[in-house]
């Protein structure tokens, strides 16, 4: 569906160059919702504007549908970019203009009769459930409800992609998850394919069935969403994966409020359950057969493309020799562990 | 009250005719003028938004030459512009007397303050919605016409009157070297035979039209704003 090569991006500023996008290679298949989540700067903005040439890569090839669009005239982009829809941070609505002419906007454009658009703009308002909000302008509607207007006007024209750039970076977590679900079932019910980019793996865990991640103008990592959140390869995936089990919690139970470690003893560590793994009393064989102490600081779970992930935060006291014998055999049963060295206060 | 009036005023009462016909002569310039500058201003202030840095034909050569003779017309003194423009006005309109031979200068004195606060009021225009309209594979010149006029309307209602008050001004200045109009009028008699109830009653009646076109200009500008 999409497909991209090699794209190379480099910003010559005042400031010097900047390698936005360094040989990306990336492809979408049909009905994936694509996560593509990176920190500030990594040039995912920058990625996902190539795939509808806002940005133009150069070198490298963009194909959509096994079109190669990159060699694409103005006139021949223009009817390319109608099937590719595009959402943003910002919404960018019309600000003089009410819902319904927002929504409108494109099929005016594309000089449909008043019939058909009104027939057009009333259904796509109530797919995304706000007829009640035809003539409200937007400076009268919430976050959510102008996302939900643009996303109205992105498939106005029956696009088969959807591109959304942070589309609910800038939403509360009530009313990203309301996005998150309208963009799921637009994926299930008219087979919308999606290409979205965030920097919160919420966002992934939450919609996406692939994701890849970015640093620095490259992808260090993709693939299949479950996989890369149980076996992650890189440093910055690890990093990502874990800043969604992390807790306020866990540092109030490790540290007193002055930032001292409560626990002078043991040694913390992060343990990751998959699947059916989180069933089997791991933990107190671990006690039994390599006498040491265990103790459970702070635990979650979070489902990931509908199949459990198991955080655990343990203390684990005892022996050096049997410390180390239990997290072997926690690594061996297919448990991530990870230490945490708590004497440093570093980042949890 | 007539009687009153005539020994408060005594001049503007002999001359009131005159006055009246200065009145209708201030607005023809200033239509006019005003219809050839605000098309000018609107034409050159779209060149400019579109050809800066990020636009829609980005061009920094047209940008920077245009930007330069806006500004360079915008400094000079308009009674310099009157001078410098004697014989292109002739040449033009026949004349550069009256009210045709101000409305020449008239433009050329607004056309580069038009062109200056239109552009400040089209490139304010959120970047974000110029892409989305991108995005949806619509057309540069669409765009200008359905996205950046109309999100700019309350900035462009708002140039419109700041450039018609400011004609008013130019057409007071073009008055007093030979044009026609309320200006010539308070020259010829306020100013050259020293009545002052002329000079003051002038002013109050510019100030008055003034006012009057700035609050229908806010009016409608707020109106706009969504
Ligand atoms: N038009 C531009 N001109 C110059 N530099 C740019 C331009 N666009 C992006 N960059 C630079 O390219 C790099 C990647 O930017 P990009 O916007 O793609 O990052 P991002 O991953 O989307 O970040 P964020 O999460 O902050 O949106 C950054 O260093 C940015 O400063
Ligand atoms: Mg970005």
């Amino acid at each position: 569906m999409i497909e991209l090569v090699g794209l190379n991006k480099t910003f010559h500023t005042a400031a010097g160059e900047v390698a936005a996008l360094k040989d990306v290679s990336l492809k979408v298949d049909k009905g994936d919702i694509y996560g593509v989540v990176g920190f500030s700067g990594a040039g995912k903005s920058t990625l996902i504007r190539c795939v509808n040439l806002l940005e133009k890569p150069d070198s490298g090839s963009v194909k959509i549908d096994g079109r190669e669009i990159t060699a694409y005239g103005e006139k021949q982009l223009a009817k390319e970019r109608e099937g590719i829809g595009m959402i943003f941070q910002h919404f960018n609505l019309l600000r003089n203009k009410t819902v319904f002419e927002n929504v409108a906007f494109p099929l005016r454009y594309a000089r449909k009769n008043r019939k058909e658009i009104e027939k057009r703009v009333g259904e796509l308002l109530e797919l995304v459930d706000l007829s009640d909000k035809t003539s409200a302008y937007p400076s009268q509607l919430s976050g959510g409800q102008k996302q939900r207007v643009a996303i109205a006007r992105a498939l106005a024209m029956d696009p088969k992609i959807l591109l959304s750039d942070e589309a609910t970076s800038a939403l509360d977590p009530q009313t990203t998850e309301s996005i998150l679900q309208l963009l799921k079932k637009l994926n299930e019910q008219l087979g919308l394919t999606i290409l979205l980019i965030t920097h919160e793996m919420d966002v992934v865990r939450r919609v996406c069935n692939k994701v890849a991640v970015m640093e620095k103008g490259s992808i260090v990592e993709s693939g299949d969403t479950f996989r890369l959140f149980t076996q992650p390869q890189s440093d910055i995936t690890r990093r990502f994966v874990d800043s969604l089990f992390r807790s306020e919690a866990v540092g109030e139970v490790l540290y007193e409020p002055d930032g001292a470690p409560r626990f002078q003893q043991g040694r913390l560590f992060h343990l990751l359950f998959v699947g059916d793994r989180a069933t089997d009393p791991h933990i107190a064989r671990a006690i039994r057969d390599y006498r040491t102490d265990i103790s459970i600081i702070f635990g979650n779970i979070e489902m990931v493309q509908g199949k459990p992930i198991g955080s655990l935060y343990v203390l684990i006291d005892g022996q050096e020799a049997d410390i180390d014998g239990a997290i072997e055999y926690f690594r061996r049963e297919g448990i991530r562990a990870t230490e945490i060295d708590t004497r440093g206060g570093d980042d949890l | 009250m007539s009687e009153y009036l005539s020994t408060l005023l005594p001049h503007v009462i002999t001359y009131q005719e005159e006055l009246i016909a200065s009145i209708g002569e201030t607005f023809q310039m200033v239509l006019i003028a005003g219809a050839f500058s605000v098309t000018l201003g609107l034409i050159l202030g779209t060149i400019l938004t579109v050809t800066d840095t990020g636009g829609l034909y980005e061009n920094r050569w047209v940008f920077s030459v245009l930007d330069k003779i806006v500004n360079s017309i915008r400094s000079m003194p308009f009674v310099i512009l009157i001078a410098l423009l004697v014989t292109f006005t002739r040449w033009l309109v026949g004349t550069s007397l009256g009210i045709k031979g101000a409305i020449v200068p008239m433009v050329f004195g607004s056309v580069p303050f038009t062109t200056r606060m239109i552009y400040q009021s089209l490139i304010e225009t959120d970047r974000g919605v110029i892409e989305a309209a991108r995005a949806m594979g619509v057309s540069r010149l669409y765009i200008i016409l359905h996205v950046i006029y109309p999100e700019s309307r309350p900035g462009l209602i708002r140039a419109l009157v700041t450039s018609i008050i400011s004609l008013i001004g130019l057409s007071a200045m073009a008055g007093t070297v030979g044009g026609g109009g309320l200006g010539s009028f308070a020259i010829r008699y306020g100013y050259t035979r020293y009545w002052q109830d002329i000079t003051v009653v002038t002013v109050i009646i510019l100030l008055i039209i003034i006012n009057i076109i700035q609050s229908i200009g806010n009016h409608l500008a707020a109106r706009a704003t969504k």
